[in-house]
């Protein structure tokens, strides 16, 4: 099966900024793809642009489909739950439901009703009077009731309590995700959902600086804890892409392949995904 | 087509309460109307008997040469036989004259519901893009299995629809109120309810209203396209600037070229709505002078340059509001 999202050289302006920059990308069937960055790093945009909600330069086929030109066929097959709340704050709850039974050919309204079941939502109010968690719950219902290939979540939890930021994620996997779908969640907290991803994409400026599985990341990277005046002679040789300091010891995160010899050198860890994007933004230099 | 209805329904949900408002509004008023013509009725008659003034009952006309009319005073019947002028037609012409003021209120009621209806018609239009602008549900629509054409479409049909059933609508019932009102009064004049009956054709009204319909709804296309553009693209005020914005520019180009040209313009595509009223009028009191109160033939009419410039302007601006449509920019 090819790839359900394939992106060659796709370009993105706004006047002088170039919001994405001659993006490549591909994306296989059955992944969790984390897409991080940092704000303003182009990560609405790229979702934008392959959802076909703005125009762009390059090429892009998402589900075999070009989203500029075919962008109503593409969201039959496509879940999106953005980072602001963006049903229609007049329509009632009840409404919404009809709505979307009756315009989206692969909504299953029992589904979602059974999914406001367990939430608290009352289904006569309008939408404007619900919570910012409520709303977002109700968009994760009617999403989630939608048989869909693909499902893209905009910074979904922007602005919401841990306990229903973590309830999010173990919903899409326990309630959508199997080995024919694709999951793409954009977010800058990427700590939240390392646990569920598969892949990580890093980007900033528009541009893609690492695209790798997560077993991959564990292979190319490694964290190494040593004394500070080991440290300092170290350093010249090891080239660490950014180390910090902990209890008068420094911690160096490596690009390496060999563990084994590191190992002899001081305390070896697998870096987390969060150390990983900070070290190559730059940010614990 | 299904969706089409979907989408229609949705703005109906989304507008209801304007809509419904306004005829509650308009039938209140209505009643209002009746009461009071009820009893200024009522009072006319008891201070007339009161002051054993001659009460007309009845007033009918024999078309004969002589005129008799039968006269009652305090309840009982007094003959009086008028001679001199018996020419019928100046008869008629009194009568004629006597429905004139009717016909002129009538005028004026429908000409009142038609300017509160085109009032209401810019509201919605410079609304339609502007409100999902704001509550970011453009992003929400658009992530349905539907196209922007659908989607705008689905608007532009909604307003047009929306506006001119409005119309119709409130033209009926208030019609049917004059009508109500006409009967109560009618006791001491049968003659004029008689002439106003008629002249007054519910049926040919709402069979003409088709073709008018197409009528209207391609004149009112620059009107409600331009705002619906407006709405789409500014940040805020989409009313004040879609009709504040070309007002100003017309100004500031008479003051400056001293040419009424921009002035022109505006009138002949952005104020469709009020040459669509206007017309129905026209077309209305056509219907007077002939078999009834009905509409003429829109056809005609719509077989013009006219026309045909109107079409490519609301194609352009149709394609402009597209374009703006599908960047989806933030309100303020």
């Amino acid at each position: 099966m090819s790839a359900p999202i394939q992106l060659k050289q796709l370009s993105k302006r706004y006047g002088d900024l170039k919001a994405l920059d001659q993006v490549d990308l591909e994306i296989p069937v059955g992944r969790i793809v984390g897409l991080v960055g940092p704000n303003g790093a182009g990560k609405t945009t790229l979702l934008r642009a392959m959802t076909g909600e703005l125009d762009y330069e390059g090429q892009a086929s998402v589900l075999g489909l070009e989203p500029r030109t075919q962008r109503a066929q593409l969201m039959l097959d496509t879940g999106i739950i953005h980072d602001i709340s963006v049903l229609p704050s007049w329509m009632r709850v009840n409404e919404l439901l009809h709505f979307m039974d009756q315009i989206h050919p692969r909504f299953d309204r029992k589904k979602a009703a059974s999914f406001l079941a367990k939430t608290s939502i009352p289904q006569t109010k309008r939408i404007k009077t619900l919570s910012k968690g409520m709303k977002t719950q109700l968009h994760l219902a009617i999403t989630l009731a939608t048989e869909t290939k693909l499902l893209i979540l905009d910074e979904p939890t922007h602005g919401l309590d841990i306990l229903f930021r973590k309830q999010l994620y173990s919903n899409v996997l326990e309630e959508y995700f199997d080995a024919e779908k694709t999951v793409l969640i954009s977010t800058h907290q990427i700590e939240e959902v390392e646990h569920i991803l598969s892949d990580v994409i890093f980007i900033d400026k528009g541009r893609i600086l690492l695209h790798a599985s997560i077993e991959e990341l564990a292979e190319k990277f490694a964290q190494l804890t040593l004394p500070a005046e080991q440290a300092d002679t170290l350093r010249e040789s090891l080239q660490p892409v950014s180390e910090y300091a902990i209890l008068g010891r420094r911690v160096f995160l490596l690009k390496t392949n060999d563990c084994e010899a590191l190992k002899k050198l001081g305390e070896v860890q697998t870096p987390s995904v969060a150390d990983i994007f900070v070290a190559l933004m730059g940010g614990a230099a | 087509m299904k969706t089409l209805q979907v989408l229609l329904h949705r703005e109906w949900l989304e507008w209801r309460r304007v809509i419904l408002g306004t005829i509650l509004i308009i039938t209140f008023l209505n009643l209002l109307m009746l009461v009071s013509v009820t009893r200024g009725s009522i009072w006319f008659h008891d201070k007339l008997e009161h002051e054993g003034q001659i009460t007309i009952q009845d007033m009918r006309v024999n078309g004969s040469d002589s005129k008799r009319i039968d006269i009652q005073k305090n309840g009982q019947s007094v003959d009086i036989h008028i001679s001199g002028d018996t020419d019928d037609e100046s008869l008629d012409e009194t009568l004629n004259e006597a429905v004139m003021p009717i016909k002129f209120g009538l005028q004026l009621g429908l000409q009142g519901i038609f300017i509160f209806v085109l009032f209401l018609s810019l509201f919605y239009f410079s609304d339609a893009i502007y409100r999902e602008r704001a509550d970011n549900s453009t992003s929400f629509y658009r992530s349905l299995p539907v196209n922007d054409h659908l989607l705008l479409g689905s608007k532009i049909a909604a307003g047009l629809i929306g506006v001119i059933g409005l119309a119709l609508f409130l033209s009926l019932d208030y019609l049917l109120f004059t009508r109500l009102a006409v009967l109560i009064v009618g006791e001491p004049l049968n003659t004029i309810t008689k002439v106003i009956s008629e002249q007054i054709s519910y049926v040919a009204l709402i069979w003409g209203w088709l073709s008018y319909f197409i009528y209207a709804a391609i004149r009112m296309a620059p009107l409600a396209l331009f705002l619906m553009l407006v709405g789409a693209y500014v940040k805020g005020r989409p009313l004040l600037l879609g009709i504040g914005g070309p007002l100003l520019l017309a100004v500031s180009w008479s003051i400056v070229f001293k040419s009424a040209a921009l002035f022109r313009m505006i009138g002949k595509f952005f104020w469709g709505l009020n040459l669509a009223t206007v017309d129905t009028w026209g077309n209305l009191q056509l219907g007077y002078d002939k078999s009834g109160l009905s509409i003429a033939n829109p056809w005609g009419q719509l077989v013009s340059w006219e026309t045909l410039l109107t079409l490519l302007v609301s194609a352009l601006l149709y394609y402009s509001l597209w374009k703006i449509y599908k960047k989806n920019l933030p309100t303020g």
